[in-house]
């Protein structure tokens, strides 16, 4: 159920009624502790602007209902989202990738294998693997700053579906936590097991792909949903050619309060939170196919042209949280330490480029990374609170890249480099209730960014320091019992890549050296390009209720972005983008005609363009639509079924992508301490394709080599079948 | 147009994409830059042969990339690595005259081939030099043959004239970048393309022939009689550098659109 923000998890036996919320329902934020069911306006008491616990308990005339949530504390915006269990669960998906699909406006797309991170777009972004949306789980940073494949690569592979309790969607950056990477937004995985799904369970699946999957979950009752350990297996053939897939997963989170210990009480205002995982991974890489090469019936649809693509990936991380509340006080602080290896073998141009041995590429990267934050809010007055927060955060890099011929042998060295990094931020504000209808967090946040790379070929040096301040403000205002209106400005921003700082450094080679063609040398603009790149955004919106069982929500923003200069890691240039901009329109509506069922659907649209030239941002989705029915029951049977619309969308060159229709399909059945669940992939069986792209590659030999580019397409996932059967003890 | 058919795309909620509209362009050359230059030595040079081996002519639609060619990050091989699907870094090659051509920028009006380009807004045009071989149709002792231009011509000053004539080695694997060619193409463009050299580049007023003092190579000619009035240009010496160097820079070549 989405409620925009608070979930009530019913635990009664009579017939549950939904609380009634002051509307709207406030969103979520990443970190931030539970606020309570506000009562209705104006018989409320007067209300700090603090929160307290996780957990409310509400009585009404003969049911109880509780409220577990990660609710908000500050106005939050029109279009920021919850993403509850309950939807999770009634949501077919093989990854916690999929989860990403479940916010309105959001499309990925896989160029890889199931373990390789997709790339991401929303509001207009290209983020590629994750460089223009900051996600966290369980409040731990996931973007690599740096990472060889990509700037800001984001992989949630390791993540377990069946413990994310909610995922928090933020559009655009307003807040004064979101930091480097939200340039489009910010995505959260909250983790933990829901009240009813408690108890320790295991879990077979079987798909149609040949995938295997067994699932582990120890979640004792009468503890904190936050408390659990999962172990995930999966063995994946895949559909198509060499999409195989194989990963280890285990995660882990431990709530101990520090008022009552492990036991479930109802004052959870000091906590403390031990969260671990590890995970290993290993798959295939289809790569890309030319549309061409199909129509011409030289290959069928889910074929690959590329020998041999493959990845592997590994992680372990561990983090620490503390809330504690006292009085009108309540600091949240973190640390966390992780530790990331990413090795990609892929070729997407054939031979192009080297047409004697093929452009075969290996991929290798190595990180280690820690940080810690700390935030604290203090009400002075029921209308006035205080924020402050400050956090830091290092990583250390090793990469390399090298050509591989068609055996797998390298043959050529490509770039390689060591690097630190280390971004610090802190951030003031405050947040005020002057009216009982207004709400306002206004504030600013500084950040600054010290990077030291090495090539470790030429065993050149180069360090960076740079600075930037970025302020933020939501509001909101409620206009009636039923509407509320939201109003945010903010500035966000991304760190710049270790590669960038090492080649702004660089000196122009000699033209003057016998037997060295003479270059140009970069220009002090160009040799300044490494910089921390900020973003403008707006935003306006409105939510509310159409009587009792309709929600609505409306949101209206642009972002502007100016000239940037980025790294391109495959070209091993500095590429000066030119300005852009990105206008769009989201809506978004939820029908709850009963308790247990809802439905709701979703329209997002977008103009982005460079302003320069007035030419579309190519890759960047136009409009995104969705469908979704979803049932919850009490006696123990849910279902979903999700039908998602990509319009055509303007690719690179003038060229367009297509359309794309899936119908996902899910449900299930629990009786006592066992539940059978089916899901149906694509269930109208429509070949679409995930990805497109507009480039020159040359796979075929027998036919003359060409640098036209052409479209290229990745296939999304057929028509498929999964079951699986979990039994708890 | 394009956003009509968008538009439409949108509206009818299927579809398979769409590709560009591709162009067939004739490309022939143009001897309208080989006019006489003045040097910053006050040499006037007048070429009388300019010919260079060259190959992957290509189109370029305005570019992101600063310089393609300054990858410092690189390794040894010094390879670009310009695939990838879907981020697009500008200047992408969107047009194209495949193959070997031996250009005799003399032969005004000679043809080099069709060229295809797709529909869209061009800002430059890219090209390789190579070796001249047998297969190019020079015969045996033609000076071009396995070297990459060769230029022949006169500088004359205060009444001097001195003959020369260069053979220069041009690195297969340097790719020269962003030379001139701005047109919007469209599909049905009936217009063909010349491709010019200039031995003088109109932006700074310089030439091919910079530093490059004839007289003192002519007093001192290292492949011939000193003060013969005949100076010859080969691979390993500083006048080859310098005069390569300049044939590298994109300043001094155009593709017009006629």
């Amino acid at each position: 159920m989405l409620l925009g923000g608070l979930t009530p998890a019913v635990v009664a036996a009579q017939p549950a009624i939904p609380v009634q919320l002051e509307a709207p329902a406030l969103p979520a934020q990443l970190e931030a502790p539970a606020a309570p069911a506000q009562p209705a306006a104006p018989a409320a008491p007067a209300q700090p602007l603090a929160t307290p616990d996780e957990e409310s308990i509400i009585t009404a005339a003969d049911e109880i209902v509780i409220i577990e949530s990660q609710a908000p504390v500050g106005p939050g915006t029109a279009t920021s989202r919850a993403i509850d269990s309950d939807t999770i669960t009634a949501t077919s998906k093989h990854t916690a990738d999929d989860l990403l699909r479940l916010v309105p406006g959001l499309h990925i797309s896989r160029h890889g294998g199931e373990g390789k991170a997709p790339q991401i777009f929303l509001r207009g972004f290209d983020a590629v693997h994750g460089s223009d949306i900051e996600v966290r789980v369980a409040g731990i940073p996931i973007n690599e700053m740096s990472n060889v494949h990509g700037h800001g690569y984001v992989d949630v592979g390791f993540v377990i579906p069946e413990v994310v309790r909610a995922l928090h969607a933020r559009k655009g950056s307003f807040e004064l936590d979101q930091g480097s990477f939200a340039t489009a937004g910010s995505l959260g995985f909250e983790l933990g097991v829901s009240g009813r799904d408690r108890g320790t369970r295991v879990q077979y699946e079987i798909g149609t792909t040949n995938r295997h999957r067994v699932l582990g979950i120890v979640a004792p009752e009468g503890q904190r949903e936050a408390t659990f350990a999962a172990v995930e297996a999966v063995s994946d053939q895949g559909f198509g050619e060499n999409r195989s897939a194989r990963r280890v997963s285990g995660l882990g989170q431990l709530r101990f309060d520090l008022g009552s210990g492990l036991d479930a009480g109802p004052d959870a205002s000091r906590f403390v939170e031990l969260t671990g995982g590890v995970y290993a991974a290993r798959f295939g890489e289809p790569g890309t196919v030319p549309v061409a090469a199909v129509e011409h019936g030289d290959i069928d649809f889910y074929d690959t042209v590329v020998d041999g693509g493959s990845g592997s990936s590994y992680r372990a991380l561990a983090g620490l949280r503390l809330h504690d509340e006292r009085g009108s006080g309540r600091l949240e602080a973190r640390a966390h330490l992780g530790w990331r290896a990413l090795e990609l073998d892929e070729n997407f141009t054939g031979f192009l480029i080297h047409p004697e041995v093929g452009d075969r590429r290996a991929q290798s990267h190595e990180s280690l990374s820690g940080g810690a934050r700390a935030s604290y809010e203090h009400d002075l007055t029921p209308a006035l609170a205080l924020l402050a927060g400050a956090g830091v955060l290092a990583e250390r890099v090793e990469q390399s890249e090298e050509q591989l011929d068609t055996t797998g042998m390298a043959w050529l060295e490509g770039p390689a480099l060591s690097a630190r990094q280390l971004m610090g931020d802190v951030h003031v504000g405050a947040r005020v209730r002057p009216h009982a209808r207004v709400r306002a967090e206004a504030g600013a946040r500084f950040d600054a960014a010290l990077i030291d790379a090495r090539d470790l070929h030429s065993d050149a040096v180069a360090s960076d320091f740079m600075t930037v301040v970025s302020p933020r403000l939501t509001a909101s205002f409620a206009l009636a019992p039923a509407w509320t209106l939201f109003g945010a400005y903010g500035r966000g921003l991304r760190s710049p890549e270790a590669r960038a700082v090492l080649a702004a450094a660089t000196p122009a080679m000699d033209p003057d050296q016998p037997g060295m063609p003479g270059m140009p040398g970069m220009d002090d603009d160009q040799r300044r390009s490494a910089r921390i790149i900020s973003t403008d955004a707006a935003e306006l919106g409105a939510r509310g209720r159409l009587g009792e069982r309709v929600s609505l929500g409306l949101g209206a923003f642009g972002t502007w972005l100016g000239s940037e200069v980025l790294f391109d890691h495959l070209s091993g240039a500095s590429l000066a983008r030119q300005p852009s901009r990105r206008l769009g329109l989201e809506l978004d509506l939820t029908y709850q005609p009963l308790a247990w069922l809802s439905v709701r659907g979703d329209v997002s649209a977008v103009d982005a363009r460079f302003t320069d030239t007035d030419d579309p941002v190519p890759g960047a989705p136009r409009l995104l639509a969705a469908l979704a029915a979803q049932a919850t029951h009490r006696a123990g049977f849910h279902g979903g079924a999700q039908l998602r619309y990509l319009a055509p969308r303007p690719l690179a060159h003038g060229a367009t992508g297509s359309a794309a229709q899936v119908l996902d399909l899910n449900g299930g059945l629990r009786l006592g301490r066992y539940a059978l669940t089916l899901q149906i992939d694509n269930a109208l069986a429509t070949r679409w394709r995930e990805g497109e792209y507009h480039y020159a590659s040359w796979f075929d030999t027998s036919q003359p080599r060409s640098q036209l580019p052409r479209l290229h397409y990745t296939a999304g996932h057929p028509f498929g079948v999964r079951a699986s059967f979990t039994a708890w003890f | 147009m394009k956003m009509r058919m968008l538009m439409l795309a949108l509206l009818a909620g299927c579809g398979t994409g769409a590709e560009v509209a591709e162009v067939a362009m004739p490309v022939e050359v143009s001897s309208n830059g080989t006019g006489p230059a003045i040097t910053d030595l006050d040499y006037t040079v007048t070429v009388s042969g300019l010919r260079a081996a060259l190959a992957d002519v290509a189109f370029a639609v305005p570019g992101d990339g600063i310089d393609t060619t300054q990858a410092p990050l690189r390794g040894p091989g010094n390879a670009p690595d310009l695939g990838h699907p879907g981020h697009s870094s500008g200047g992408d090659v969107t047009g194209e005259l495949p193959g070997e051509h031996l250009i005799d920028w003399m032969a005004d009006g000679a043809s080099l081939g069709t060229a295809t380009l797709l529909a869209g807004d061009y800002a430059g045009v890219n090209f390789r030099f190579r070796r001249a071989h047998a297969g190019d149709g020079l015969e045996a002792g033609d000076p071009l043959l396995e070297h990459s231009v060769y230029i022949e011509g006169t500088a004359s000053k205060g009444g001097v004239d001195i003959a020369f004539d260069a053979v220069l080695d041009i690195d297969e694997s340097y790719e020269l970048v962003g030379a001139l060619f701005a047109h919007s193409v469209t599909a049905g463009d009936p217009a063909h393309l010349r491709f010019e050299i200039r031995t003088s580049e109109p932006y700074e007023g310089k030439t091919l022939f910079d530093g490059i003092d004839f007289a003192a190579l002519d007093a001192n000619d290292e492949n011939g009689a000193d003060g013969d009035g005949r100076v010859e240009i080969r691979p390993g010496t500083e006048a080859h550098n310098k005069l390569r160097r300049t044939l590298q820079s994109h300043d001094y070549y155009v593709v017009i659109a006629q």
